[in-house]
């Protein structure tokens, strides 16, 4: 799989539109889909073509994100993995770059504090979480 | 030979050579570790990570210590003491170099302790109380919080947003400009998160980490970065804890950047330039929002690590002292050399 590390979310280690398709899987709970079903999801946001998805999605299960079954002459996907154990399967990457510790002893920090260089990164990251709980309602 | 320079120049030797050699060996077996359950994720062997940290310099310590008060134990002196001491009902050598080493293990801890007990006392401003009114509110509208009562000390000057402190009582600081910069549900998040650091005692178990590592000469050059992942599976865990036991998870999410912000703390980065951790932490609650995590398998690290010290203590009684014979006879011989005696 390759590793994309200047790329948001999953796009870590999946490119644009594999990403976008499975943020589309997961977040809408999509056990079981075809490929119009991811069509007409995307369709609602941009252009897209049917065989774009179609060999997004083919690529998706040769990286073995996804599982496929064939139903008539149609293939049926799911997901292989929840979103929670894809992150978790890509957490190798960033445990490779973790730094030192604050050295702060005794003291459970919620979290540490990032640099200002990563500004953009909270900004951005701030507006995936907006985003999320204006779809929940909360 | 004077009677001082098993007690002087034998902590030196634990400290110089058996302790960098434990780091040495712990940062081997971590490693193997890493690379025989590479496809684990994060969690995968936390506890067994934590014995190992902590035991790269507890275990050695506490087994010299044992092993020179069993040669110290009157009438039963191992054979070092029987060669030079034979007729002596307690064999004092051995007793200074037991005392040295708790001294100079306990020199590393005792300023962070007594730092502990003087910091992080409660502001009676009228900011402060406001907090801990809205705080009180939350913790009683929610059922799980209700374990913090008495345990959340609000701060205007904390030297952190939230965190967990108390070796021995732990408590949740919070700074009221924090507080006042989250809603009800962010700030409900991150007391859930709070909450399970209480609960796993998380201030004593970072505390005997971080000291295991501060009192060994290569403790952070050779296994701060384990640490670093420890501590990140720690807070993945709690992050999770917290979903399960109510908090909603994007606003947890939120409460993480809120307190990342670089203005909001004085602390230094993890990682320094890097938020990727943070990324790691904020996706996955995002992930908990589509679907609610599985609750996972406590780590009994600190019943690990207890186990471990406690067969460190009774091996010497029961194996035999060589290591710390061979640390008597390489003083001696040390001095020696040194004086040309």
């Amino acid at each position: 799989m390759r590793i994309r590390p200047g790329k948001k979310g999953i796009a870590v280690r999946l490119f644009d539109l594999e990403a976008e398709i499975m943020d589309v899987v997961w977040s809408r709970r999509m056990d079981r889909f075809a490929v119009s079903d991811v069509l007409a999801v995307l369709e609602r946001r941009r252009d897209i073509a049917y065989t774009t998805v179609m060999t997004t999605l083919a690529r998706l299960y040769d990286k073995g994100v996804l599982d496929r079954h064939r139903a008539g002459k149609r293939y049926l996907y799911s997901p292989r993995l929840t979103r929670e154990e894809f992150l978790q399967s890509t957490a190798r990457d960033v445990l490779k770059g973790l730094g030192h510790s604050s050295g702060q002893q005794a003291l459970a920090l919620l979290v540490e504090t990032v640099s200002s260089a990563d500004d953009e990164v909270l900004d951005e990251l701030e507006r995936m979480i907006r985003l999320r709980r204006k779809e929940l309602g909360s | 030979m004077i009677e001082a320079v098993f007690p002087l120049v034998g902590p030196l030797l634990v400290f110089a050579v058996a302790l960098p050699l434990a780091a040495i060996l712990t940062r081997l077996l971590l490693a193997a570790i890493g690379r025989w359950s590479e496809q684990g994720g994060l969690h995968a062997h936390q506890g067994l990570r934590y014995v190992l940290l902590v035991g790269s310099s507890g275990a050695p310590l506490v087994w010299f210590i044992s092993a020179s008060l069993h040669q110290a134990e009157s009438g039963r002196s191992s054979e070092v003491c029987i060669a030079t001491h034979a007729h002596e009902a307690l064999c004092r050598e051995a007793a200074l170099f037991a005392l040295a080493l708790v001294v100079c293990a306990g020199l590393f801890a005792m300023p962070r302790l007594l730092r502990e007990q003087l910091a992080n006392r409660a502001s009676t401003s009228p900011d402060a109380l406001r907090v801990g009114a809205r705080i009180a509110a939350i913790a009683g509208a929610h059922a799980a919080l209700r374990a913090l009562r008495r345990r959340v000390v609000v701060r205007d000057e904390a030297s952190a947003p939230i965190a967990t402190v108390g070796i021995a009582s732990p408590r949740v600081v919070v700074r009221t400009s924090f507080a006042d910069a989250l809603d009800d549900d962010a700030l409900a998040g991150a007391l859930h998160h709070e909450l399970e650091h209480v609960r796993d005692r998380d201030p004593f178990r970072y505390f005997v980490a971080w000291w295991a590592l501060a009192v060994n000469p290569l403790g952070r050059r050779f296994l701060d970065k384990e640490l670093s992942r420890w501590l990140l599976a720690r807070e993945v865990h709690c992050d999770r804890e917290a979903v399960l036991g109510g908090a909603t998870a994007p606003a947890l999410a939120q409460a993480l950047i809120t307190a990342a912000r670089p203005g909001m703390a004085f602390v230094p980065a993890l990682g320094a330039t890097d938020a990727s951790t943070l990324r790691l932490r904020v996706e996955l609650l995002l992930a908990y929002a589509d679907r609610a995590p599985h609750r996972c398998c406590r780590q009994p690290a600190l019943r690990f690590a207890m186990a471990a010290l406690l067969l460190a203590i009774v091996l010497p009684h029961s194996v035999g002292t060589s290591a710390l014979d061979v640390v008597h006879i390489a003083s001696e011989q040390a001095v020696s050399i040194f004086t040309g005696r």
